[in-house]
């Protein structure tokens, strides 16, 4: 066996194992999110505060493009297109600071403040929550994209840049479920 | 006199105007200034894309698409959750909705099957 297959081999294991821990990561982070989502139902019930549509609809938006750019991304990086690999890295930082000005910019300077009672808190909890995630997303993909630059990945080694698109479609699956939780059920409270 | 909340409207439109100007300038500061001090490591030759097989191309293009199908998907069951939410409210079918949407975005984006059934990339 020579000396690059068996580095390869090895690789091929670590990347398993590497796999496996991010998965139980996000395993352990859905138990934080199922918390949030529990505390929501049972401190609002069938009810929600009076938040803007349009603004909620535009994020979710903004999110669910940013996570097609960081796919594009990685699946750019695996054939080896390292341009478009770049350029799609950083619209999707983009589109994750624009989706925190949304959230931190616009929603959090709403009507609804975090000592108005369970409104307030389920509220901020939520998307402070979520917000802190997305942020490190963002800086995850400008450590990804500032070593794309340099060269460090390619076709068959990119680890770094499988875990940060794992990561950053997780951030927008826990907002899949906290999009309609937050503005479209129940009834709302005036 | 201006009001209170005139002094505030001009306040907040003052600072986003601040932050897209500071947004802008962190952009064109790691895109001009940061580029040219650190200039790439590899050269310029090397990230030119290689001339590729036709059939690895059209596998490219071919994954490029499925992501674009995908985002298609969101985008529809999105915008019908949005019509559920906001007509009916119904908690059962926007849940419906969450799951097929998780299961595109698990499936398709997270590439979860990897887990347990490739060790490659």
């Amino acid at each position: 066996m020579s000396a690059i297959t068996s580095t390869l081999e090895a690789y091929q294991q670590q990347l398993r194992s590497n796999r496996l821990g991010l998965w139980l990561f996000f395993i352990s982070e859905a138990f934080l999110f199922g918390g949030l989502l529990a505390a929501r139902f049972y401190l609002w019930g069938n009810s929600r505060p009076d938040l803007d549509q349009a603004l909620g609809l535009t994020i979710t938006a903004v999110l669910l493009i940013s996570s097609f750019f960081m796919n594009r991304a990685e699946t750019a990086i695996a054939h080896d297109d390292r341009k478009t690999f770049l350029e799609s890295l950083l619209v999707t930082a983009i589109l994750g600071v624009i989706f925190l000005i949304g959230v931190v910019g616009f929603e959090w300077s709403g009507h609804i403040k975090p000592w108005h009672g369970a409104y307030g808190a389920v509220l901020y909890g939520m998307t402070g929550m979520h917000a802190l995630h997305v942020l490190s997303g963002i800086i995850f993909i400008l450590i990804v994209w500032n070593n794309g630059r340099k060269g460090h990945y390619s076709g068959e080694r990119h680890w770094g840049v499988e875990a940060c698109a794992i990561y950053w479609h997780y951030v927008d699956l826990v907002w899949v479920f906290f999009y309609p939780a937050l503005y479209l059920i129940g009834t709302v409270v005036h | 006199m201006i009001s209170i909340t005139q002094a505030s409207l001009v306040l907040t439109g003052l600072s986003i105007l601040v932050g897209i100007l500071m947004l802008g300038g962190s952009l064109a500061f790691f895109g001009i200034i940061v580029r040219r001090e650190y200039p790439l490591d590899i050269p310029e030759r090397e990230i030119e894309e290689p001339a590729m097989d036709p059939a690895l191309l059209a596998k490219r293009t071919s994954a490029y698409r499925l992501g674009a199908i995908i985002l298609a998907g969101l985008a529809v069951l999105t915008a019908v959750e949005y019509v559920v939410g906001v007509a009916w409210s119904s908690v059962v079918i926007l849940l419906i909705l969450g799951l097929f949407k998780a299961g595109l975005i698990v499936q398709y984006f997270m590439h979860v099957t990897r887990v347990w059934s490739e060790e490659r990339h």
